[in-house]
């Protein structure tokens, strides 16, 4: 049996339903993330997690071998780090650690050694007297996830814990909370609406859609078999075509699937006048015409115009790469084992 | 900057002359004449003016005290209605705030005086130790003052209530903090400025409180306030400078209780840091 188990699970809120039977497993030391659009209900989930929202009758949460379903927050031993970190403004980095040891009643003797070694593994040392204020965002996070996992809670919930820092920082903590959560192996919800977050952090990704968790897996998975045209959009920029356009930009085919997704970076570009080249075995050469280029540092960007329809096509941007001008007809070669069929 | 001159002009003539005028009358000598800290010494030395004082501050700590603590469970009770209501709640507390002087005296004699509507009600009933409140005490000062503090301070706590975050109960919450301990840990360390800030302009408010009691007891209860005010309105004994020095002493008051207030802060927020 998983370590958590969360069993039909739904929420409304006046007459919107933002969760919808929710059910999902998770095992010990795990680190999943919910994935989705804003909105889509992964902040609500979590906190009916932590008893912050109240959930419908019928809905179960198991942790352990403990129903949690009807337990206050301070009872259920869970760990949550918000967006804006929540930092108690009038204590500093030390007494925000403290907090929760000081409220479980844990005597200073105690509980000093603890957090020293925490303070340690979130690398603040030295910045034990700050206050919130005195702090830049990153630290201000780490000082958040200190004060959640000192206490040892058995599950850690993180709602979208790196979306106010900056691409660079946020880079660095991605990795900082794994090394954390995998030293500590900790079992971790992690939300987030940045794929590419999702696709760093994860073991497992839960992909939620209006209240609806609609594909799980590992990132490999998630990434190169999205189950629906939503989870083909929302992971990567993929082109997702539907049958019918399928056929009017490749003609007939065989493959079984309502819609197509295909990855911008498996299509290839031949500048017409290489037909010889343009020729593939097992697959299509399309006639079309360049429309526009993005540099997107590793890779360009082209928008590509068939007579019916754009697609997106990613080059790698090595030195020896000529670029091709907006405006010059070329070959989209499209390998037919690349076009993943969706339902 | 030009645009700054006519508030500079106001400021100038309206705020800081009479102000100027009054100190200095404080060092003349009686009818104007010299200089000096003679009326100083007068009052400093006359056992009837330093009562006065006395009794203003220390009606005007109870009254203070009673009206920032009913404030600090009220204006947090406003913030956890809903909108319409809070809204009805702060227009209230807006008019009642400025229900004072004679009209607010006037009610509580109706209410509560020797032939008040709930004396007498008090009597019927044989409620005895409620008939015999006397409002002309300063049991009934600290009564009407309250009456106009409460309000006034809810106005100005109300607003510091929403410096703190919902996110921060959760957090605690999660810690294991009870409602009791997070109020203790962080909500009140939060809002200590706000709450001493507001108690140095309620105790000043009340310090200089005078129309409402002087409708209320007159001449008849030693306040600094009614002695300044006669002795500047007095058409017998009129002694300006003598006011003046009055004055001067009741602003040094209420400076240094606000001082006190500032240094009690600093110090109660490093121990809770
Ligand atoms: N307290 C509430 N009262 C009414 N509606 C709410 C409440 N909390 C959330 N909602 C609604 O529930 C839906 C889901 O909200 P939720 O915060 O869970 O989304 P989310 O997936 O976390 O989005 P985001 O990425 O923007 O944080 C939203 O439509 C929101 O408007
Ligand atoms: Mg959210």
């Amino acid at each position: 049996m998983s370590y958590v188990q969360i069993d039909r699970l739904s929420k409304r809120f006046k007459e919107t339903t933002v969760l919808n039977q929710v059910s999902l497993s998770i095992e010990k030391g795990e680190l999943i993330t919910l994935l989705g659009p804003s909105g889509c209900g992964k902040s609500t989930l979590l906190r009916c997690i932590a008893g912050l929202t109240e959930v419908e009758d019928g809905g179960k949460i198991v942790v352990g071998d403990t129903n949690i379903t009807q337990l206050a927050p301070k009872a259920r031993e869970v760990g949550m780090v918000f967006q804006s970190y929540a930092l108690f403004p009038n204590m500093n980095v030390y007494g925000n650690i403290c907090f929760g040891l000081k409220m479980k009643g844990v005597k200073k003797e105690e509980y000093k050694e603890r957090v020293e070694r925490i303070i340690d593994l979130v690398d603040l040392r030295g910045r034990e007297n700050s206050y919130p204020h005195q702090l830049s965002g990153g630290q201000q996070q780490r000082v958040a996830l200190a004060r959640s996992l000192v206490v040892e809670p058995k599950i850690l919930l993180l709602d979208e814990p790196l979306s106010a820092l900056d691409a660079k920082i946020r880079k660095s903590l991605q990795t900082e909370i794994r090394r954390i959560q995998q030293e500590l192996s900790i079992t971790t919800v992690f939300v987030t609406h940045d794929q590419e977050e999702a696709l760093t952090v994860s073991d497992r990704i839960f992909v939620m859609d209006h209240g609806n968790i609609v594909q799980i897996g590992t990132p490999k998975e998630i990434y190169a078999h999205p189950a629906s045209e939503f989870v083909a959009r929302f992971i990567g920029n993929y082109n997702v075509l539907k049958r019918a356009e399928m056929v009017q930009l490749v003609g007939e085919i065989v493959m079984a699937g309502d819609a197509f997704a295909i990855r911008p970076e498996v299509i290839s570009l031949v500048p017409r006048g290489n037909e010889a080249s343009a020729q593939s075995k097992n697959g299509w050469s399309v006639e079309s015409v360049v429309r526009s280029m993005t540099l997107k540092g590793n890779v360009i960007r082209y928008e590509v115009e068939t007579n019916h329809q754009k697609m997106q096509v990613d080059v790698l941007n090595t030195s020896d790469n000529h670029w091709i001008r907006v405006g010059t007809p070329v070959f989209m070669r499209i390998p037919a084992e690349e076009c993943i069929p969706l339902q | 900057m030009l645009s700054l001159l006519p508030f500079a002009f106001l400021v100038l003539c309206f705020e800081l002359l009479p102000l100027l005028v009054m100190v200095l009358e404080s060092f003349r000598g009686d009818g104007g004449v010299g200089w000096g800290l003679e009326q100083y010494t007068k009052a400093l030395t006359s056992k009837y003016y330093l009562q006065g004082l006395s009794n203003s501050f220390f009606i005007s700590l109870c009254a203070s005290a009673v009206g920032i603590v009913v404030a600090l469970f009220a204006a947090y009770s406003i913030t956890r209605f809903s909108q319409r209501m809070r809204d009805f709640l702060l227009m209230l507390s807006n008019m009642t705030s400025n229900f004072s002087g004679v009209p607010l005296a006037f009610a509580y004699i109706i209410i509560l005086g020797s032939n008040g509507l709930f004396t007498l009600l008090f009597k019927q009933l044989g409620w005895t130790t409620l008939a015999s409140i006397d409002l002309f005490s300063w049991f009934g000062l600290v009564c009407v003052y309250v009456y106009f503090q409460i309000p006034l301070a809810i106005l100005l706590l109300y607003p510091t209530y929403y410096g703190i975050h919902q996110q921060w109960r959760e957090s605690a919450a999660l810690l294991g903090a009870s409602t009791v301990q997070f109020w203790r840990y962080i909500g009140l360390p939060v809002i200590l400025p706000g709450v001493v800030g507001t108690f140095s302009i309620l105790f000043a408010n009340a310090m200089g409180a005078y129309a409402t009691a002087y409708a209320l007891v007159g001449g008849n209860y030693n306040l600094i306030a009614i002695r300044i005010g006669s002795l500047v309105a007095g058409d017998v004994a009129a002694r300006p400078e003598l006011a003046g020095a009055l004055a001067v002493i009741l602003a040094i008051t209420m400076v240094t209780a606000m001082l006190i207030n500032e240094w009690m802060m600093r110090r109660v927020r490093r121990e809770l840091g």
